[in-house]
């Protein structure tokens, strides 16, 4: 048996560490808020369905940088922008639609949405497809930190060139009435958009799993997944089913671009850059290349940003802890990656490929 | 016919990419940069009238540019035919949008242009209407510089280059000639108002290529006479050379003045950050996207031990004594040490991390950091969003003798003294302890890069399994490269908050660490002269550009992206990193390599390593 090094022997003693830290505030702090009694079930439930719409958004872009990063082995960093261009371009449509009166009846409603989803999807997809034709192509054989440093640029490029074109103030989605107040179930109030967000996306990620599953053009897209050789040999056109990939990523961040801004009303050109992040972190947290743990990844991780502060955080006497639910998301990216790098279903992450 | 529909595309390509530069409103932006300027007579009196503005010289660039990268190495008249039919259909395309833009606004419905593209001004047309139809000139200068021989090539280039900067520039040309009181009017043929004359161009143009064409030509025959010298002849004119670039860098405050020393003490900033990145990321191969997390914790550590209002200085130690501030030399050591701890402490969970996960986890480190300096927890520690105030500036004890002798009259006889002399806080004074920060910083970095541990790190970035099959200890190889850059950050930090007197934690976010990252990719990873080059590049210009401003993100991004494609080395490429990055011998079997033919990208990398071999 290898003696392991000082340095080895400190790494690990600063793991066991940092785990009971973790576990003694995952069980402290819980415990605080529970007895204090602050918050009512109908709090909690309230934060678990805040969550769950949020993550399904987590989930959907989470869907593009999973489908991306199990083909080409590559962090599409840019992906975050994509959402934000599918949001921007959809803002147009629906402001059109607006001006025009488009959007005030219920049938109206339907179809404004349809359409804005529409056009929100063709501009995401066609910048996801262009991202791939000039930034990442050209650089497949490169060594890996370059198409990633390629990527940051891109996603740069992206933000400012929103920025410039549409200008960096925010933009306010128009109001859609069929869309606005909430029901109540119980005690509990639900939003209505958060119910149309959660089923969206339910039924988008179940459209997915089963295109990737049973289709021809999904089986290719596994089949280029395992080895590009090989599939390429079987005569699957690996190019064409890259682009399919970037586009079907691109198509579900213009969706989720949409029903982000139904739930916030606005959109702003560095809008995609958080959601991007904390959609990576779902990825990773529900393994990443696999798609279910992306849809799991997502929804888990919008549930402990909105339960955690609450959570976690109020019981060891931090103020104003919902400040830091940014936080609390890098520290389970953090933590996920350190003591269970393969997420919560998938395969390993941080394997051997330099 | 055939050869010619790939240059009647470009021109599409290429008016559009003129298009698209005016509706982001960088044209409109640089409209009032004008370049090269002559005089007219309007109503009896002479006026300086444009002939050559920044918005026109972009556009001609881009068309350069872009035939120059069609063309064959032996262009025919078809192809000579084709460039010139390029550039006119680009022109085409401007001049069409310049006659349709205005157009769409006046339907009458309504519907404005400048609803959806806030620069689609008035101006902006105007811009682009007054050079639509020059762009074949850049085709033809495109051609004629296909022509000639490649060390006249290289020497025109190196001329027109040297005009555009200091045509773009001459507004602070101006201000440093005022500055060293250089009297107007003997610089008048050369410059006028806030461009070049003709005559200045052509000046400065015959100038530089002459240079530059003379330098390529007796290079090797200087290099072969020194070679011919004893060692220790070469080894004094070594020491020379040394000693006079030292004399040169401590006179040019005294040159610069106080604006322009100003923007030298932010390069320099970004260069003892840079020097600190470049160790993780281009000595050992990590990329740390989370690396402000440590210029942060450098500033505020100075902030907190310095400043009389923070929660420090209120506390009292057990035996009833007050902490008190401490002043600047005594936190400076505190701020690295705390920045190395920090270094080492989120060093170790991401050891075992690769590549590209490793960069997700140090940028979410960043914004954890970030987060945790703004939140509502913290803050009466860290001061919040508010952040900490009343930083006292940095007292130099040999700099304020000087200071105490102008006071009295006395004459101070080193010249270093006499330049210090200028006020209690000046840029002036902070470049002389940026420099002396870099200096230190550049020559820990050189020796690093040569000793064991360097060799280390560059094991551990070619080949971690092999490194640690060659008995290299990965743990305390990674941590040192992560403290030894945090180190640098940290003492950068450090300078930065009492130049500052107040931070903030919203200076120190994630574009931080990736400008730093910009300027080691484009002077060249590993580099140590290439920091220095790209911090010039991209913290010096755009802080001269001021108008620039708000596209200097988005012209970070195009850098990034048209480095990699085209030039992954940098701009002072390190030898090892040129090795890495040939195409050919591309030794990542294991990477997601594509079965299809290369791109086109990969076809010019190739041959511009090829030119470069």
């Amino acid at each position: 048996m290898r003696r392991s090094t000082t340095g080895e022997q400190l790494a690990t003693a600063m793991r066991w560490l940092t785990a009971i830290a973790v576990v003694g505030v995952l069980i402290y702090g819980p415990f605080q808020i529970l007895r204090s009694g602050k918050y009512g079930p109908e709090n909690w439930i309230a934060f678990v369905i805040f969550g769950l719409s949020q993550g399904s958004l987590y989930a959907l872009i989470a869907l593009g940088y999973t489908l991306v990063y199990g083909i080409l082995r590559m962090i599409n960093f840019a992906h975050g922008e994509v959402f934000m261009s599918g949001a921007y371009i959809g803002f147009f449509a629906a402001d059109a639609l607006n001006r025009a009166g488009r959007l005030d009846s219920t049938g109206g409603a339907l179809l404004g949405l349809a359409v804005i989803t529409l056009v929100a999807v063709a501009g995401s997809t066609t910048i996801a497809v262009l991202l791939e034709r000039i930034a990442y192509r050209p650089l497949r054989r490169a060594p890996r930190l370059v198409p990633l440093i390629t990527a940051i640029g891109a996603s740069l490029f992206l933000q400012y060139t929103f920025s410039g074109l549409f200008g960096s103030g925010l933009r306010t989605y128009p109001t859609i009435d069929l869309l606005k107040g909430s029901f109540r179930v119980g005690s509990v109030p639900i939003l209505k958009v958060h119910v149309l967000v959660f089923v969206a996306a339910v039924g988008l990620m179940t459209a997915l799993y089963l295109f990737v599953q049973r289709t021809r053009a999904g089986r290719a897209m596994r089949a280029v997944s395992e080895d590009k050789d090989t599939a390429a040999l079987m005569g699957i056109n690996v190019d064409g089913v890259i682009v399919q990939t970037f586009m079907l990523g691109g198509a579900l961040a213009g969706v989720a671009g949409v029903l982000h801004a139904l739930i916030y009303g606005q959109v702003v050109f560095n809008m995609g850059f958080q959601p991007g992040l904390k959609a990576f972190t779902a990825a990773v947290l529900g393994g990443i290349g696999n798609v279910p743990g992306a849809m799991l990844g997502g929804l888990f991780l919008g549930v402990v940003e909105s339960l955690g502060p609450a959570l976690f955080l109020e019981g060891l006497g931090i103020p104003a802890p919902h400040q830091l639910k940014d936080a609390i998301a890098f520290s389970l990216l953090v933590l996920v990656l350190v003591f269970r790098p393969t997420g919560i279903l998938g395969e390993r992450v941080a394997e051997k490929r330099a | 016919m055939a050869v010619l529909t790939p240059y009647g595309r470009r021109g599409l390509i290429v008016g559009g990419v003129i298009v698209f530069l005016g509706l982001v409103g960088l044209l409109e932006a640089f409209s009032t940069r004008s370049i090269i300027n002559v005089l007219r007579t309007a109503g009896g009196k002479p006026v300086a009238v444009t002939l050559l503005s920044l918005p026109e010289l972009l556009a001609l660039i881009v068309a350069f540019v872009a035939v120059r990268g069609l063309l064959p190495a032996r262009p025919r008249a078809l192809d000579a035919f084709g460039a010139v039919g390029c550039g006119a259909a680009a022109s085409a395309v401007t001049a069409a949008f310049v006659r349709l833009g205005p157009a769409l606004g006046a339907g009458g419905d309504g519907f404005e242009l400048r609803d959806v593209f806030i620069h689609a001004t008035p101006e902006l047309f105007e811009v682009l209407g007054s050079f639509a139809w020059h762009l074949p000139l850049a085709a033809l200068a495109a051609v004629a510089v296909a022509f000639v021989r490649p060390d006249v090539r290289r020497a025109v280039t190196a001329g027109a280059i040297a005009v555009a900067l200091v045509g773009v520039l001459s507004d602070h040309v101006t201000i440093l000639l005022d500055h060293n009181g250089v009297p107007r009017a003997s610089t008048a043929w050369f410059l006028r108002g806030k461009s070049l004359t003709v005559a200045g161009a052509a000046t400065l143009f015959g100038g530089v290529a002459a240079l530059r064409w003379l330098g390529e030509r007796f290079r090797p025959v200087a290099d072969r006479r020194l070679a011919a010298r004893p060692a220790r002849d070469r080894r004094w004119l070594r020491r020379g050379g040394i000693a006079l670039a030292g004399v040169a860098l401590i006179a040019l405050p005294r040159f610069a003045g106080s604006y322009h020393s100003e923007v030298l003490n932010q390069v320099g900033l970004f260069v003892l950050m840079g020097l600190g990145l470049n160790i993780v990321v281009g000595f050992a191969g990590m990329l740390d996207l989370g690396y402000v997390a440590f210029f942060a914790l450098g500033a505020y550590t100075m902030g907190v031990l310095t400043s009389p209002e923070s929660f420090l200085a209120a506390a009292t130690v057990p035996g009833g004594q007050p902490v008190g501030p401490v002043g600047f030399w005594l936190a400076l050591p505190v701020c690295i040490v705390v920045a190395v701890i920090a270094g080492t402490l989120l060093g170790v969970p991401v050891l075992s991390l690769r590549g590209d996960y490793l960069a997700i986890v140090t940028l979410g480190f960043g914004e954890i950091i970030r987060v945790l300096a703004l939140s509502e927890w913290l803050k009466p520690f860290l001061g919040g969003s508010l952040g900490l105030k009343r930083i006292p500036p940095i007292k130099v004890p040999w700099l304020a003798i000087g200071d105490g002798c102008a006071a009295r009259g006395i004459d101070v006889p080193l010249c270093v003294y006499r330049l210090a002399i200028d006020g209690p806080d000046k840029p002036q004074k902070l470049f002389y302890i940026l420099l002396a920060g870099c200096v230190v910083a550049a020559f820990v970095a050189l020796r690093l890069k040569d000793s064991r541990h360097g060799r280390a790190w560059m094991a551990l970035r070619e080949d971690e399994d092999v490194a640690q099959a060659m008995g290299i200890d990965l743990v305390r190889t990674k941590l040192m490269a992560f403290a030894i850059g945090a180190a640098f950050s940290g003492l950068s930090g450090a300078i930065f908050a009492p130049k500052l007197v107040s931070i903030f934690p919203h200076s120190f976010n994630l574009l931080i660490s990736i400008n730093i990252l910009a300027l080691i990719i484009v002077g060249g990873m590993g580099s140590i002269p290439g920091v220095i080059v790209g911090a010039l590049a991209l913290v010096g210009l755009p802080e001269l550009l001021r108008e620039f401003a708000e596209y200097r993100l988005w012209a970070y991004g195009i850098v990034l992206v048209v480095m990699m494609l085209y030039r992954p080395e940098g701009m002072i490429p390190s030898t090892a990193t040129l090795r890495e990055l040939r195409p050919d011998d591309d030794a990542s079997p294991g990477d997601a390599a594509s079965p299809s033919p290369a791109g086109p990208g990969t076809a010019v990398a190739a041959a511009g390593a090829e030119a470069r071999a």
